[in-house]
């Protein structure tokens, strides 16, 4: 698999504590979106999934994706395209400031 | 009476005398507490002819209805004055345990007035007040001076200033239990031109309340809602305040190197994460709080508390510096000479630009954290160029030529969030009644955490609801007085039905959060009357012209038509001024005829 196959999400907060790394890369095919590598997250990284994610692919409530500074709710939804260079960032329910 | 204790103490430095008023119970209801009463009494108290360091400006401690119940986060109080820095009125609050102690002594508020003729301390017992020679403790550190005055937080709490205050650090903070801080506006400077060096408080009185079984239930529901929701039971006790660098990073709003870029490259290396795991020993809490978001941490030179979230960004990404030892030891430094973490950094972060833009001639350039350290004293003791930095940084600025370096609305530094990639925010550090804050009211929540519904924070239309709404539950949650991260899992509803219970007095939500309202017309009225106009509701031109980095990269502020879409909503004039209609729907309109 190319290394343009593969996206690297980076973990905040409670997430890093519990996978054990502020991030994660996993194989999601060609021009993946947000879909594909929650996908990928569910068959690389099941106990993550399950915290992160709804049975049916989406995400949690209060948890957040951020791609490339936008939150996906303001994108394409689980549609968004991830290019090679995108910073994903997951971040769980929390407050702060 | 139930809920508030009746009673106002009053003390003149000047003369000596200490009396005792009842709390006018009109003003009580209308306006609550805390901040609420504050305002309301600075407005009689203090007008545009006093200057903040005049005998004749006072300082009020305001404790609210919810203080000292047992309420979750019901430790708090408030510190009301003319603002040194800003010249706008001020609240500053804090929490800890002698807001606690200062009401079961048996007051819901103090005014201090005048200036003793050498340094005092004012002893408050539920026997008497005791004004008490403070000759020996002036100079001393906050640390010192609790310490020497018998700081135990079950029993007797300090409340001081430290060289910071004493040297009118136009920024100095009022320290209590050590370590919490009232700090911004530089309520400790007019505490310091006071001559007023601590007051000690000890108080065992329970508050009566209204129906005591009701309370009781509200609290047990709101202790469900602070215990399920993921944020205050989880989030807070595991990473603090700073667990948000890296959210406001990766949107690109973090604000670096004095605000030219918004995305900090470094910003791991200060965040929370880090903090848990390289020097925090546990987490700890205020009297009353089920959160414990407090940081008790260590680094090679010691042991202290922080950094919290905004003094980690302020000596950090505002001054380019990821050396977390040295932020941390700072933070200890500033706190122990009684100072306000925002402004000290952010007028760091000014002079480093000056510096590098050939204004200044000093050594402060970004990514020195070895003039952290040395900076922050130099501030609190006035030496050399701390002298200067000491005014804050827009007179620092204007001093040099460039008063558009500095990052401050309205004369106050602006906390760690980029305007320019949260609109909002920047709409709320403009209108702020004390200047650029975060806790007139917060657009985190809404606009980045989703708390309690995700919104655009490009988005410019429609902005003005949002703050508005979080301008008026800051107000409530000033004057109740609680905690604003509780306000995260309990939402007003459950305050209201609390100070119903408590008070006897029917606060159905909306009523309360008209209060809110009722004090924030109160507080832009004071600023009317002090010569504040429209365009002091701005920001600096930076944030409007020069485009965002990172996340936001591309993004300016678009004050100009949230601002007029913010003055309508608010039954404003185009210029900013309370319309007859909207101040009489809110019981000021008599109160007002001298302004509008």
């Amino acid at each position: 698999m190319s290394a343009g196959h593969t996206r690297t999400v980076r973990l905040l907060a409670s997430l890093r504590s519990f996978a054990g790394t502020k991030a994660l890369t996993v194989t999601t095919g060609p021009d993946p979106t947000v879909r594909d590598l929650f996908a990928a997250l569910q068959r690389e990284h099941p106990a993550l999934a399950g915290r992160v994610l709804t049975g049916d692919g989406g995400l949690q409530p209060g948890m957040q994706m951020v791609v490339n500074g936008r939150h996906i709710d303001f994108l394409d939804g689980l549609d968004t395209a991830l290019p090679g260079d995108a910073d994903v960032v997951l971040i769980p329910p929390t407050a702060g400031g | 009476m139930k809920g508030w204790m009746g009673k106002v103490l009053n003390v003149d430095l000047g003369s000596g005398a200490v009396t005792t008023t009842p709390l006018d119970m009109d003003m009580a209801t209308q306006f609550i507490g805390g901040r609420g009463l504050g305002a309301r009494l600075l407005w009689d108290l203090v007008g545009p002819e006093v200057e903040p360091f005049s005998p004749d400006n006072v300082l009020i401690f305001a404790a609210g209805p919810l203080t000292a119940t047992g309420y979750q986060t019901s430790n708090r109080f408030s510190v009301s004055t003319k603002s040194p820095l800003t010249g706008t009125v001020l609240d500053a609050n804090s929490g800890g345990w002698w807001g606690m102690h200062f009401k079961r002594a048996g007051y819901d508020a103090m005014i201090v007035r005048g200036r003793a003729e050498k340094p005092v301390y004012i002893e408050i017992k539920e026997d008497g007040v005791t004004i008490h020679d403070a000759s020996h403790l002036w100079g001393r550190t906050v640390s010192e001076t609790s310490e020497a005055l018998g700081q135990d937080k079950n029993k007797r709490s300090v409340l001081c200033i430290g060289p910071a205050g004493e040297n009118r650090v136009l920024f100095a903070a009022i320290m209590n239990d050590a370590t919490r801080a009232a700090a911004r506006g530089g309520p400790g400077a007019v505490m310091g031109s006071k001559n007023l060096k601590a007051i000690v408080v000890e108080g065992k009185t329970r508050v009566e309340m209204d129906d005591k079984e009701r309370f009781r239930f509200v609290q047990y529901e709101s202790t469900k809602m602070l215990k399920a929701n993921p944020v205050t039971s989880q989030a807070f006790p595991e990473f603090g305040t700073s667990v948000v660098m890296n959210i406001i990073n990766a949107i690109g709003a973090l604000p670096t190197r004095n605000f030219q870029q918004s995305y900090f490259e470094h910003a791991d290396d200060i965040s929370g994460e880090t903090i848990t795991e390289d020097i925090l020993i546990k987490n700890t809490a205020c009297w009353a709080c089920p959160i414990a978001c407090t940081r008790l941490t260590k680094t090679s030179k010691g042991e202290g508390e922080g950094p919290e979230y905004e003094s980690a960004w302020s000596f950090g990404a505002a001054c380019g510096i990821h050396d977390l030892e040295a932020i941390t030891n700072t933070n200890y430094i500033c706190n122990d000479l009684g100072m306000d973490t925002i402004s000290a950094g952010s007028t760091i972060a000014c002079a480093m630009e000056l510096t590098e833009r050939g204004l200044l001639d000093s050594d402060l350039r970004f990514g020195r954290a070895d003039l952290l350290e040395q900076t922050v004293e130099d501030i609190g003791y006035r030496r050399g160029l701390g002298d200067e930095l000491a005014e804050g940084s827009a007179r620092l600025a204007a001093k040099y030529g460039a008063p558009e370096l500095s990052m401050s609305v309205k004369k106050l530094e602006m906390p760690a969030y980029d305007p320019r990639g949260m609109q909002g925010q920047g709409l709320l550090f403009a209108t702020s009644n004390r200047g650029g804050c975060h806790m007139r009211g917060n657009m985190l929540g809404s606009e980045v955490l989703g708390l309690p519904k995700l919104i655009d924070r490009l988005q410019v239309q429609g902005k003005a609801g949002y703050v508005i709404l979080h301008q008026h539950s800051a107000a409530v949650l000033d004057s109740i007085v609680a905690c604003k991260f509780a306000n995260i899992a309990i939402a007003e509803e459950y305050f209201a039905r609390a100070l119903t219970a408590l008070t006897g007095v029917s606060y159905p939500t909306g009523d309360l959060i008209k209060a809110g309202e009722r004090i924030w017309n109160l507080e832009r009225l004071y600023n009317l009357r002090e010569g504040f106009t429209r365009d002091d509701d701005n920001l600096p031109p930076r944030l409007l012209n020069e485009p965002a980095t990172g996340g936001s990269e591309g993004q300016v502020s678009h004050l100009g038509p949230m601002l007029e879409e913010y003055y309508r909503a608010r039954g404003w004039d185009a210029n900013g001024v309370p319309k007859r209609a909207k101040l009489e729907d809110l019981g000021l309109a008599e109160l007002a005829l001298e302004v509008v």
